[in-house]
């Protein structure tokens, strides 16, 4: 027990509510606005349509995959540009093990009707190695994550239109495809969000993943790893846009080389929207899941009220801005203390 | 950017280097501890030659380093007391299966902040927070909960009140009446003069001599210091 004094000396600030709740105000903020837009300009309700919220996540869900990754990769003090093209390529190769054989002009002949588990595993494992690339180029080469990631993207995406040539891969067995229906990609992506919520609070690698994105010298004098750490999180990162790979590919019933176009943009702005600070050290899953679901209900939104989908951008656009000014402003009234 | 840096540490005295800044005393620890890369010498710690190519292999010898600039290679600024706290340890132990033993780190880093009298109120304060002594103990925390042998201190009292600074003197002097070695970089004289067993003065990367406790005083070492 502190005694009064104590805590009366240190002048410290009244505990405030954690960052997720005014994350968690801003989209309550946001469905009510269009709430009340959807009265007026289309005399309709916008939230009490369980359809449409369903949709409102669902649209997300893989989005969601890739920003959970992102998150603990910017905790890092780094960044991942290559979640979406990383998604396409594993998309290409999970695709290409879930094919019947129906389709004469399978990519592996010899590999058509296998069990389910074959293409999931083939397509996260894809999905980790480039993850792992990632961060073994920035753990050994020193080279800025901004372009060791960068590279990957291109590459990625190059190689997943490689693979066939540009040609999709469709007609997938019923088995896999059922990993993208119904509410099942809603399910993935919040089960990947408990697991990686729990790693972030309670675990080693958690607490490791926040030390070295607030300050990586300490870390490095606290005995830590960094660069090894580093491959973890972003092998963890690419793991997850394979499996974001997976599911949109079930989703679509295809593979196809220009899948998640831009994603990893969207998976960033759900992050930063979320509260992850781009300097390092702060963000929490929970606040990157409230962030991805203002993505949803924007773009849920502005389809309702049948605004063209150019003026979705460019609000989206304004939006990510004000996030990242909103983050700069906590960050500066922090150093004012 | 040194050489020649011969010395002995022996467990449970305090060996105060002295210098002028930029003398090579940081470096000569930061060498020691793993953080910059040796090219050339030779360590042993009990009497055992070892090679230490990272912090994390010092903290293996029983070393610990409390940097010299806290606010750069020390405290991590938006996390909480027992974050900043716990981080050294969880390296070494107190985790199962990936899980941190958060019952049994949160007992550890509170009785040790009770230990050191840092001002705060509470665990989950963030340490930005806190004081410049309170942060400095808080980090010395950091490497007690370790268990050091050897206990290399850059700077320790730089920038805090006198209030704590007295206090973490007698900190240092408890650590080496129970058998820790300790190294001391100070650029106070007072410090220096008042806490060692033994000074060693270092000049542009050379070890200008080691004193005695008797022959160390104000003008001996500043002969030696600017040589």
């Amino acid at each position: 027990m502190a005694n009064a004094t104590d805590v009366a000396e240190t002048n410290a600030p009244a505990r405030k509510l954690p960052v997720e709740a005014n994350i968690f105000l801003v989209l309550i903020g946001i469905a009510v606005f269009f709430e009340i837009l959807g009265w007026i300009v289309k005399g309709d309700t916008f939230l009490f349509n369980p359809q449409r919220l369903l949709i409102m996540v669902l649209q997300v869900s893989i989005i969601g995959l890739l920003a959970i990754g992102v998150t603990q990769v910017i905790i890092t003090g780094g960044i991942d540009l290559s979640s979406g093209s990383v998604l396409a390529l594993s998309a290409m190769v999970a695709a290409s093990f879930a094919q019947t054989s129906d389709y004469t002009r399978a990519v592996f002949p010899m590999f058509t009707d296998m069990p389910f588990l074959v293409p999931v595993l083939a397509g996260i494992a894809v999905g980790a190695l480039a993850g792992f690339i990632n961060g073994s180029l920035i753990a050994y080469t020193a080279i800025p994550p901004f372009i060791a990631t960068l590279g990957m993207m291109v590459t990625a995406r190059g190689l997943a239109r490689y693979y066939t040539k540009g040609q999709p891969i469709s007609l997938l067995s019923e088995e896999y495809m059922w990993l993208g229906s119904g509410t099942i990609p809603v399910i993935i992506f919040l089960m990947a969000a408990f697991i990686f919520h729990i790693a972030l609070r309670f675990t080693r690698y958690g607490k490791f993943t926040y030390a070295t994105g607030a300050n990586v010298q300490a870390a490095k004098v606290s005995g830590i790893n960094v660069g090894r750490h580093l491959i973890k999180v972003y092998t963890l990162a690419g793991l997850l846009a394979g499996l974001g790979g997976v599911v949109a590919a079930a989703r679509a019933g295809s593979g196809q080389g220009g899948m998640g176009l831009a994603y990893e943009l969207d998976a960033i702005a759900a992050a930063v929207i979320g509260g992850t600070s781009l300097a390092g050290g702060v963000g929490r899953i929970t606040g990157t899941v409230i962030g991805t679901i203002i993505l949803g209900t924007m773009m849920s939104g502005f389809t309702f009220l049948g605004i063209d989908a150019y003026i979705q951008d460019i609000v989206k656009g304004g939006i990510i801005v004000a996030a990242v000014v909103a983050d700069q402003y906590r960050q500066r009234k922090r150093a004012k203390v | 950017m040194f050489e020649n840096v011969n010395f002995d540490l022996r467990a449970g005295e305090i060996l105060g280097v002295a210098g002028l800044v930029g003398s090579g005393r940081t470096n000569v620890a930061e060498t020691i501890y793993g953080v910059t890369p040796a090219t050339g010498g030779s360590i042993s710690v009990f009497g055992e030659t070892v090679e230490i190519k990272t912090p994390a292999e010092a903290m293996g010898h029983g070393m610990a380093l409390l940097t010299e600039d806290r606010k750069d290679t020390g405290l991590f600024m938006m996390l909480d007391i027992q974050e900043n706290m716990q981080i050294a340890l969880l390296s070494q132990d107190h985790v199962k299966a990936g899980f941190v033993a958060e019952s049994a780190v949160s007992k550890l880093c509170t009785e040790m902040s009770e230990a050191l009298r840092v001002k705060t109120p509470g665990m989950n304060e963030r340490i930005e927070n806190l004081s410049g002594g309170n942060q400095q103990k808080v980090l010395i925390g950091r490497w007690l909960l370790t268990k050091p042998r050897i206990l290399i201190l850059d700077e320790p009292t730089r920038g805090i009140d006198v209030g704590a600074k007295a206090e973490i003197h007698k900190l240092i002097t408890k650590l080496a009446g129970e058998g820790v070695a300790v190294l001391m970089i100070s650029s106070e004289m007072p410090e220096v003069l008042g806490m060692s067993d033994r000074v060693m003065v270092m000049h542009e990367g050379h070890v200008t001599g080691i004193l005695d406790r008797a022959e160390a005083d104000q003008v001996s070492v500043m002969r030696l210091a600017s040589n």
